[in-house]
C-alpha cells in the first residue's frame, strides 16, 4: 500500500470545496464583528454580562444553543467582543463550545449514530463539548492577558491611543482575567450610515485578514484529505488509546464542518466508540484551519501548547469513560 | 489616481465576490458543495463584491469618513511591508489557480486512498428505495441505484427481493483488475471535501476509462465479505454514459437533488 499519493486536481476539488463551505460563514462572523464594532459600545458589553465570572464563563459555554456559530465564522467574531470588553476566559469558553453545544450539531449528531445508541453520543458529545470548554475557560481566566493574546490584540487601535502618561497611570498587574482594557471610541463615528460604513469596512478586512489563514488551512487539509490512505488510519484501530489519538489527529488534519463530521465518524466502524467521540468534541475546537485562524487572536506560544492540553484533556476524558 | 497597494484590498475582495458568483451561476458549484450550500454562496459572493466597492469609495481616507477605529484603518504606509504582499499572493493566487485546474469530478486516486465507506447499517436502511421491487418480479431491467443495493444487501427481505434480478446500475468505473470492477458513486455530506464512497462490485469486462460514467445491465447476486452480504452484478453489457447533470448523492435535504438522482439518506433539518 502507497500510503500518500498527491494528485493536484483532487487536492484543487478539495481544496476549493472546503473554502467555499467555509466563506458564506466567515463572512457572516466578519459581519457580525463589524456591526458589534460599530454599534456595541464597551459601555453596553461589560452591562450585559454576569458580574460573577464563573457565572459568566458558564454562560458563555452555553450560548451557542441560541447563538449558533460555525468554526470559520467564530474567530472574528470573539476578536472584535475582546476588543470591546469581553474576558479573554468568556470568549475563548464561547469560541470552544458554540461548534459543539449547540441544536443543529446535536441533531446531526442523533442522525448520524443511529443504531449506535444516538442518544447517549449526541448527550456525551454535547456535555463533553460544553464541560471541556468550561474546564478551558476557567484555566484561561487565571492567565495573564500577556500570555495568551497576541501583540496586535493587546495594542490598542491607532486613534484611541490614550496619551503616555494616562497609560503610565492606568496600568494594573497581570494576572486577573479583567476585560481586555478598552479605549474611548473615536467622536467623529456618529451617524447610522457611517458606522453602517464603518461596519461594512471593518468587516471586509476583517474577511481579509481571517481569509489568509483559511486558505492555508484548507490547503494542508486537502492535501490530507485526498493523498493520504484511509487505511493508514484504519489499522491503528485495535488499541483503544492509539485509536483515540489517531481519531483526534485525523480530525485535526481533515478539518470538517462540525455539522457534518458526526456523519464521517459513525462511519469508521472498526473504532471503538470513545475514539468517535474524541474525534467529535476535538475536531471543532482545534483543526488544521482553526490553528491558523486562532493566530488572529492568540499568541503562537499559548495556541500550540493549548491545542497539546486539548488533546490530552479530551482523549483522557473519552479514553476514560471506557466506551467501546 | 489610487495607488496600487491602495487597490489590493478592493481588488481581492471583488475578485472573491466574482469568482463565488461565477461558480453558481456557471453550476460548476455542484461538484463542490451540497445544494443546501449554494445560496449561502451566491449571498456571500454578491456581499464581497459590495464589500469591495464600499471598501473603495472609502479608501481616502477611511478615518474621516468612517470613524472606524479598527487597526486596519491606521494611516496608510508609504509602502506595503513584503508580508502585505505576500498576504495578498496567498489570498488571490490558490484559490485562482485551484479554480482554474479543478476538475468535475475526483480521480482514480482519490477514490483509491478514501477507500469504500462503512456507512453505517441503519443510515443505509432508511433510505427510501429508488424503485418499488416486488419479490419475484420479472424482467425488464430495473433501473436502481448503487445505494438501492446497498440498502437491500442489509437485510434479507431486501436481498431476497434483488437476488437474480436483472437491473440497471449507473455510476464511476473504478478498475479492480481484469474482468472486476467497481461502480461507484460519491455520498456528499457537506462538501466535496467529506465525500464518502459508496460502491457495488461488478464482474465483467470494461472497455469504459477508469472514473468514466457507465451504464452496467446485469444480474444482482449477494456475496459474503467480511461476515456481511454484499452486492455483486454479473455485467451483461456495459456502456458509457454521459456525466449525469449533478454527479453526487446525498443524504437528504434538497428536493433538487432528490429528484436528479433518485437517492437520498434522511437527514434532518439543518
Amino acid at each position: 500500500m502507497n500510503w500518500f499519493t498527491f494528485n493536484l486536481q483532487d487536492f484543487s476539488v478539495s481544496f476549493l470545496s472546503i473554502l467555499f463551505e467555509g466563506v458564506p460563514f466567515m463572512f457572516l462572523g466578519t459581519l457580525i464583528s463589524g456591526i458589534v464594532d460599530a454599534f456595541v459600545s464597551p459601555e453596553t458589553m461589560a452591562k450585559i454580562q454576569p458580574r460573577n465570572p464563573l457565572a459568566a464563563i458558564a454562560l458563555s459555554g452555553a450560548l451557542g444553543v441560541v447563538f449558533p456559530m460555525c468554526e470559520c465564522g467564530m474567530v472574528p467574531v470573539i476578536r472584535r467582543m475582546i476588543r470591546k470588553g469581553l474576558p479573554v476566559s468568556c470568549a475563548l469558553t464561547y469560541l470552544l463550545a458554540a461548534p459543539i453545544v449547540n441544536p443543529i450539531v446535536a441533531i446531526s449528531t442523533f442522525a448520524a449514530f443511529k443504531g449506535q445508541h444516538p442518544a447517549m453520543m449526541m448527550s456525551l458529545r454535547i456535555g463533553m463539548g460544553f464541560v471541556v470548554a468550561l474546564v478551558c475557560g476557567l484555566v484561561i481566566h487565571c492567565l495573564p492577558h500577556a500570555r495568551i493574546l497576541n501583540r496586535e490584540m493587546l495594542a490598542p487601535p491607532p486613534n484611541r491611543r490614550p496619551p503616555l502618561g494616562a497609560r503610565l497611570s492606568s496600568q494594573k498587574p497581570m494576572g486577573e482575567d479583567s476585560p481586555l482594557e478598552v479605549f474611548p471610541e473615536p467622536a467623529a463615528r456618529k451617524s447610522f450610515g457611517g458606522r453602517m460604513m464603518g461596519a461594512a469596512r471593518c468587516a471586509a478586512f476583517d474577511f481579509l485578514d481571517v481569509g489568509f489563514y483559511l486558505i492555508i488551512g484548507a490547503a494542508i487539509a486537502s492535501v490530507f484529505n485526498t493523498a493520504v490512505h484511509r487505511d493508514a488510519i484504519l489499522s491503528l484501530a485495535g488499541n483503544s488509546v492509539v485509536a483515540t489519538g489517531s481519531m483526534m489527529i485525523l480530525a485535526l488534519l481533515l478539518s470538517l464542518c462540525s455539522t457534518s463530521d458526526a456523519f464521517i465518524a459513525a462511519s469508521f466502524v472498526g473504532f471503538p466508540m470513545a475514539a468517535k467521540l474524541a474525534f467529535m468534541v476535538f475536531g471543532p475546537m482545534m483543526d488544521v484551519k482553526l490553528l491558523f485562524m486562532y493566530g488572529l487572536v492568540f499568541r503562537k506560544r499559548f495556541t500550540l501548547p493549548f491545542a497539546l492540553a486539548l488533546f490530552l484533556l479530551i482523549g483522557v476524558l473519552c479514553w476514560g469513560l471506557g466506551l467501546h | 489616481m489610487p495607488r496600487a497597494d491602495r487597490m489590493l484590498a478592493p481588488l481581492t475582495l471583488f475578485w472573491w465576490g466574482a469568482l463565488l458568483t461565477y461558480f453558481y451561476c456557471s453550476h460548476r458549484l455542484a461538484a463542490l458543495l451540497h445544494p443546501d450550500f449554494h445560496w449561502p454562496v451566491l449571498a456571500a459572493g454578491f456581499l464581497l463584491l459590495g464589500a469591495s466597492a464600499c471598501v473603495l469609495l472609502q479608501g481616502r481616507d477611511p478615518e474621516e469618513e468612517t470613524g472606524c477605529g479598527c487597526n486596519h484603518c491606521k494611516p496608510p504606509r508609504a509602502r506595503m511591508s513584503p508580508g502585505q504582499w505576500f498576504a495578498f499572493l496567498v489570498l488571490l493566487v490558490p484559490i485562482t489557480a485551484a479554480a482554474w485546474i479543478s476538475p468535475d469530478h475526483y480521480s482514480q486516486v482519490m477514490v483509491q486512498n478514501r477507500g469504500v465507506s462503512d456507512l453505517p447499517e441503519e443510515v443505509l436502511a432508511g433510505m427510501p428505495p429508488t424503485v418499488a421491487v416486488q419479490p419475484g418480479q420479472a424482467d425488464p431491467p430495473l433501473a436502481v441505484e448503487v445505494g438501492d443495493l446497498l440498502m437491500a444487501s442489509q437485510t434479507a427481505s431486501g436481498r431476497e427481493t434483488y437476488a437474480g434480478k436483472q437491473v440497471e446500475l449507473t455510476g464511476q468505473v473504478f478498475s479492480l483488475g481484469p474482468n472486476r470492477f467497481e461502480l461507484v458513486r460519491m455520498l456528499m455530506l457537506c462538501c466535496a471535501a467529506d465525500a464518502q464512497i459508496l460502491a457495488v462490485r461488478v464482474e465483467g469486462s470494461c472497455a469504459v476509462p477508469a472514473m468514466q460514467w457507465a451504464k452496467v445491465t446485469g444480474q444482482v447476486r449477494f456475496a459474503g465479505k467480511g461476515g456481511l452480504a454484499v452486492p455483486v452484478v454479473t455485467a451483461g453489457k456495459v456502456v458509457s454514459v454521459p456525466r449525469p447533470d449533478n454527479p453526487y448523492v446525498y443524504r437528504g435535504g434538497s428536493p433538487i437533488a432528490a429528484s436528479r438522482t433518485g437517492f437520498k439518506i434522511p437527514l434532518p433539518p439543518r
